[in-house]
C-alpha cells in the first residue's frame, strides 16, 4: 500500500515545520518571517537556476525539497541574521550541498545543515554575538547560558521544543517519516546527558528537538539499513550532547548531524558486517 | 592507560590530519576511489606511523642541537626505514596481510601526513614516549576513518547522476570539504 | 472483499489459434477435421499442443501472445463445441506422466510449465496452490468457491496417483472449504499475494528451503496451482484434456468478471463479449504489457485489465526512504540494488541476491517516487545472465582450444586395426554405461 509519493512527503515535512515556525515568531519577533521568505526564495531560486543548468524539467523543483531545506534553515539560524547571510546559507545548501551531487536523493550532507555550517564558519560574527541587535529579544538558550533566571523559566524553553515535538508527531503517525530515528537520536542524547550528568533542561534547548524531528529523520542522508539507521541516529544524539558540552562552537547539532552523514555509510557497512 | 586513550583520541578525531590538518590529501583523494584499498592504506598507515614515531623520539633524544634545522630530512629517512621494517616484519609474520598491502607499503614512504604527524608530534613540550606513539597511533586511525568514510561516500558520488562540470575530482574536492567543515566540530571537544 | 465468483463461459469463438511450443513438432496438415483433444503438435519437452475443440485447420501463422513474444499458431475453424474423452491406455503409476502430456497439461498459475515434467518416482508432498499468484487475479477462488465440496476429493485423487501426500494451500478467511474445514489436507495461510510463489509456499509449509535455481520436485515436493490440479482431475477422472482456462477480467469500469474460455481464444473476443473499447493490459495489477485485438490468451494469461488510457506517472529521485525494504517477499533491498543499478555495478548487485528478486512489483507499489524498480531489476538480471553465458561460452572455446592445442600436441598414432578396435570397444563400453 502506497503512503505517500514524494511530492506529498516533502510538502508534508514542510507544513509540519510550522508550529515549530510559529513559536519561534511568537519568541522572536517578526524577524522568523522575514527570514522564512528570504530563505525560501533565495532556495526556491536557486533550485531553479541549478535544474536549468542541469538540462532537468524545472518542474522537478515542485517536489519541495528545497522549501523543506529552507523551512528547516530558518529555523536553525538565530532571528535577526542579516539577510545576505541567510541567503547565503540558503545558497549554499541547495547550491553546494545538494545540486553539486545531482540534486534530491544523491546528496551526502543534510542540505540545511550543510548550509547552516557553512554560513557559520563564514560569518561567525553574526552567529556568536546573540544579542547583537538591540531590538531583538535575547534567545532563551543564550540567557541560559548567561545564567539569566527569567529565561530559564520552564515554559519559555519548552515552547520551541513541544511545538516541534507537536509538528514531528504528527510526522512520525503518518509514517512521513522513520520512528527509528528520533527514537534513536533521543536515546543517544539522554544516555550522554545522563553519562556527563547534566540537567535534563539541556534536552529541550537549542533546536535538539526539533532535530530530532526534522533534520535526523532525513532519509537521503540518513544510513539506509536499519540497523545502520538505530547507530546512525544514535551516534548523531550522543555527538550533538557531546560538543555542545565541550565542543569549540557554540553550536553543536549541525556538526554532529554533518559528522553522523560522513559516518552513515561506515554504519551501514558496520552493520552489516556485524550481522555476516 | 586513560592518558593513552585520550591522545590517540583526539589524534585521531579533534585533530584528525587530513580533514583538521590538512595533510596528506593526494593518498586521500587518489587512493579514496575503492574501499578495499582505501582500508588497505588505512591500516597500512597505522602501522607505519605507529613505528615510525616511536624511531622518531628514540632519534630525538640522540640528535644533536646543531641537527635540528635537517630534522624533516632525517625524519623522511625515518619513515622509509620504518615503511622496509614493517614490510619485512609483516612478510614475515603476517605474510596473508602483506600480500594484501605490499603495494601500498611503498606509497606510504611519500605521504606527507605521516612526517607531519611525525614532527607535530615531536612539536610538544617534554614528549614521552608513550606519548609520541598515541599519537602516532591516533594520527593513524584517524587517517584510516578518514579515507574509508570518504571512499564510502565517494561510492555512492558515482551511483549518483552528477553534473558534468562536477564529476570526478572537483566533486572529491567539494566532498573533501564538506567532510573537513563536519569534523571542524570537533575540533577541541576531547 | 471478494468479487462475484461465478465463471462465465465466453460463447464460442469463430477462431482458435492454438500456441505452438517451441520444440513441438506439427502432426496436423491444413484443412484437416480434427475432434476436440487431437494432437496438433507434439515435442520432447513440452506438453502436448491439443485442439481445445473440434474444427478444422484453417492456416498455420505466427500469432503475439498476450503474455509477450509471439509463437507458430494452428488457426483452427468452424469450430464445434462437442466434447469427446481421450482414448488412452489404464492409469499407472508409469503412464502419467503420458497421460498428463497427452492431456496438454500445463501450469495454469502464469507460468504454463508442463505438468508431466513435475513428476518423480518418489515425492513427499504433493501442494496444491489455492493462493493467486498474481495481484488481482480471483480465477483461485472462484474455482474453489466453483468445485465446492468435491474440491478435497479432486485434490486427494491427483495427490494419490502421484503417490504424494496431499497439502491445500488456500488464503486465511476469504476462501472456506463447506464441510471439510478440518481436512488433514488444509493449510489455511495469510493472503499475502507472495505466498503464491512456489518456492516461499514450500518453505511455509514443508519448511524446505529450495535454492533459486532448483526445481521443487527434485526435493520431493510437487506444488501446481489448483487450476493445474483441477485440470488433471478432469483429465485422470473423465479423460478430458486441458482445453480451457479461467481468466479475471477488469473492465474500464472497476467490474471483474471470471470468464471460462477456450485456450486460443483471441482477444478480440473477449473484447466483443465485455464491450470493451479501451487499452489491454495483461498480468497483475501493475503488469505493463499492452496487447492487441490478435494477441491470443494462452494457458499462462491469468488477467486482464481493460484500462481507460491513463498517462504513466512520471518517476522521481529516489529519496532512500527504504519503503521498499519491508515489502520485498525475497528479503532483498531494493534500494541498495536501485543504487547499484545507478552505477552498472552487477556484480555487487549479484552478491545482494538480485537473481532471487520474483519480479512481483510490490516495491513498485510502496515507491512514493514512482520509481520502476521491478523493470530495472529485470533488465539487469537479463544482463547478469547474458554476462554468465558469455562466460561459459568463451569459458568453452578456451577448453576447446586447449584440447585441440592437446591433441596436436600429441605424436601422431601409426594406425593399428588393434588400437582402433580397443578404442571402439571402450567407446561403446563408456555409451552403454551411460544409458
Amino acid at each position: 500500500m502506497k503512503i505517500a509519493n514524494s511530492t506529498a512527503i516533502m510538502w508534508s515535512v514542510a507544513a509540519a515545520t510550522l508550529p515549530a515556525l510559529a513559536a519561534a515568531t511568537y519568541l522572536y519577533g517578526w524577524g522568523v518571517c522575514q527570514q522564512l521568505f528570504i530563505t525560501v526564495s533565495a532556495a526556491t531560486l536557486c533550485e531553479l537556476i541549478c535544474l536549468r543548468w542541469q538540462g532537468k524539467p524545472l518542474a522537478a523543483a515542485a517536489d519541495g525539497s528545497a522549501v523543506v531545506a529552507a523551512c528547516i534553515l530558518t529555523i536553525a539560524l538565530p532571528p535577526y541574521v542579516p539577510w545576505g547571510v541567510a541567503a547565503a546559507a540558503a545558497i549554499f545548501a541547495i547550491g553546494l550541498a545538494k545540486h553539486c551531487y545531482g540534486g534530491l536523493g544523491n546528496n551526502p550532507f543534510n542540505p540545511a545543515m550543510a548550509g547552516y555550517a557553512l554560513a557559520f564558519i563564514s560569518f561567525p560574527e553574526y552567529f556568536n554575538a546573540w544579542t547583537a541587535d538591540a531590538t531583538s529579544h535575547p534567545t532563551p538558550l543564550a540567557l541560559a547560558r548567561l545564567g539569566d533566571p527569567l529565561a530559564a523559566t520552564t515554559w519559555l524553553l519548552a515552547l520551541p521544543a513541544l511545538a516541534a515535538a507537536a509538528g514531528g508527531g504528527v510526522l512520525l503517525l503518518l509514517r512521513l517519516a522513520d520512528w527509528r530515528l528520533p527514537l534513536a537520536f533521543c536515546l543517544g542524547a539522554v544516555a550522554t546527558s545522563m553519562a556527563l550528568a547534566l540537567d535534563w533542561q539541556t534536552l529541550i534547548q537549542g533546536g535538539l528537538v526539533f532535530a530530532a524531528f526534522f533534520v535526523i529523520t532525513d532519509p537521503v542522508t540518513a544510513a539506509t539499513s536499519r540497523g545502520g539507521r538505530w547507530c546512525y541516529a544514535a551516534l548523531v544524539g550522543a555527538l550533538a550532547i557531546w560538543l555542545r558540552q565541550h565542543g569549540s562552537h557554540s553550536d553543536s547539532i549541525a556538526f554532529a548531524i554533518l559528522i553522523g552523514n560522513v559516518l552513515a555509510p561506515l554504519c551501514d557497512l558496520a552493520v552489516k558486517q556485524w550481522r555476516r | 592507560m586513560s592518558a593513552f586513550i585520550a591522545v590517540v583520541i583526539t589524534a585521531a578525531l579533534a585533530d584528525n590530519i587530513v580533514l583538521g590538518k590538512m595533510l596528506g590529501l593526494c593518498p586521500f583523494i587518489s587512493l579514496s576511489r575503492r574501499l578495499d584499498i582505501a582500508l588497505g592504506v588505512g591500516v597500512a598507515t597505522t602501522a607505519v606511523l605507529t613505528v615510525a614515531c616511536a624511531l622518531a623520539w628514540c632519534l630525538e633524544g640522540l640528535l644533536p642541537e646543531a641537527f635540528a634545522p635537517l630534522r624533516p630530512l632525517i625524519f623522511i629517512a625515518v619513515v622509509a626505514c620504518a615503511v622496509q621494517a614493517t614490510t619485512m616484519l609483516m612478510q614475515l609474520t603476517l605474510p596473508l596481510i602483506h600480500r594484501m598491502l605490499g603495494v601500498f607499503l611503498p606509497l606510504i614512504a611519500t605521504n606527507c601526513a605521516i612526517l607531519g604527524i611525525m614532527l607535530l608530534s615531536l612539536q610538544q613540550e617534554n614528549a614521552s614516549f608513550t606519548q609520541v606513539v598515541a599519537h602516532g597511533l591516533g594520527g593513524g586511525l584517524g587517517f584510516m576513518l578518514a579515507i574509508v568514510a570518504f571512499a564510502l561516500i565517494r561510492l555512492r558520488i558515482s551511483e549518483a547522476q552528477v553534473p558534468p562540470t562536477f564529476r570526478g575530482a572537483p566533486l572529491a574536492v567539494i566532498n573533501a570539504g564538506w567532510m573537513a567543515l563536519a569534523f571542524s566540530g570537533l575540533a577541541g571537544a576531547f | 472483499m471478494l468479487p462475484n465468483l461465478n465463471i462465465d463461459d465466453l460463447p464460442l469463438p469463430t477462431t482458435l489459434a492454438v500456441p505452438l511450443a517451441a520444440d513441438a513438432q506439427l502432426q496436423v496438415q491444413r484443412g484437416e477435421t480434427l475432434p476436440a483433444g487431437a494432437v496438433l503438435a507434439t515435442g520432447s519437452h513440452s506438453a502436448d499442443c491439443i485442439a481445445p475443440r473440434a474444427g478444422t485447420v484453417s492456416d498455420f501463422r505466427r500469432q503475439p501472445l498476450a503474455n509477450g513474444n509471439d509463437a507458430l499458431c494452428v488457426i483452427l475453424q468452424d469450430l464445434d463445441d462437442t466434447p469427446t474423452p481421450l482414448l488412452l491406455p489404464p492409469l499407472s503409476a508409469t503412464t502419467l506422466p503420458q497421460l498428463l502430456k497427452r492431456a496438454g497439461i500445463v501450469g495454469l498459475g502464469g507460468g504454463a510449465f508442463p505438468a508431466w515434467r513435475k513428476w518423480r518416482q518418489q515425492l513427499r508432498y504433493f501442494i496444491a496452490n489455492g493462493l493467486e499468484t498474481e495481484t488481482a487475479a480471483y480465477n483461485d477462488a472462484a474455482l474453489i468457491a466453483a468445485a465446492g465440496d468435491n474440491l478435497i476429493a479432486r485434490v486427494r485423487t491427483v495427490a494419490q496417483t502421484f503417490a504424494a501426500t496431499p497439502l491445500l494451500a488456500l488464503p486465511e478467511g476469504v476462501t472456506r472449504v463447506p464441510r471439510a474445514n478440518d481436512d488433514p489436507m488444509l493449510r489455511y495461510l495469510p493472503a499475502h499475494y507472495s505466498l503464491g510463489n512456489e518456492r516461499i509456499l514450500v518453505q511455509h509449509l514443508c519448511q524446505l528451503d529450495i535454492p533459486a535455481m532448483a526445481v521443487a520436485a527434485d526435493y520431493g515436493v510437487v506444488c501446481f496451482n489448483i487450476a493445474t490440479v483441477l485440470a488433471m482431475a478432469a483429465a485422470i477422472d473423465e479423460r478430458m484434456p486441458l482445453s480451457d482456462r479461467v481468466i479475471t477480467v477488469h473492465d474500464v469500469d472497476g467490474g471483474i468478471h471470471l470468464l471460462r474460455v477456450p485456450l486460443g481464444t483471441l482477444l478480440a473476443e473477449v473484447r466483443h463479449y465485455l464491450k470493451q473499447n479501451a487499452t489491454a493490459l495483461i498480468g497483475g495489477a501493475d503488469e505493463q504489457q499492452i496487447a492487441g485485438d490478435d494477441a491470443v490468451i494462452t494457458a499462462a494469461t491469468t488477467v486482464i485489465h481493460w484500462q481507460a488510457d491513463a498517462p504513466p506517472r512520471a518517476a522521481q529521485a529516489c529519496i532512500r526512504c527504504g519503503a521498499c525494504e519491508p515489502v520485498c517477499p525475497a528479503a532483498l533491498a531494493p534500494q541498495e540494488l536501485y543504487w547499484l543499478a545507478q552505477d552498472s555495478r552487477l556484480p555487487e548487485m549479484q552478491a545482494q541476491r538480485l537473481t532471487a528478486c520474483l519480479e512481483c512489483r510490490r516495491c513498485d507499489e510502496v515507491c512514493p517516487s514512482n520509481i520502476g524498480l521491478t523493470a530495472l531489476f529485470i533488465q539487469h538480471k537479463k544482463q547478469l545472465a547474458a554476462n554468465a553465458a558469455e562466460a561459459q561460452l568463451i569459458h568453452r572455446r578456451q577448453q576447446r582450444f586447449d584440447h585441440h592445442e592437446q591433441r596436436l600436441a600429441q605424436p601422431v598414432a601409426r594406425f593399428s586395426a588393434q588400437a582402433l578396435k580397443q578404442r571402439v570397444a571402450a567407446m561403446t563400453k563408456q555409451v552403454s554405461k551411460k544409458q
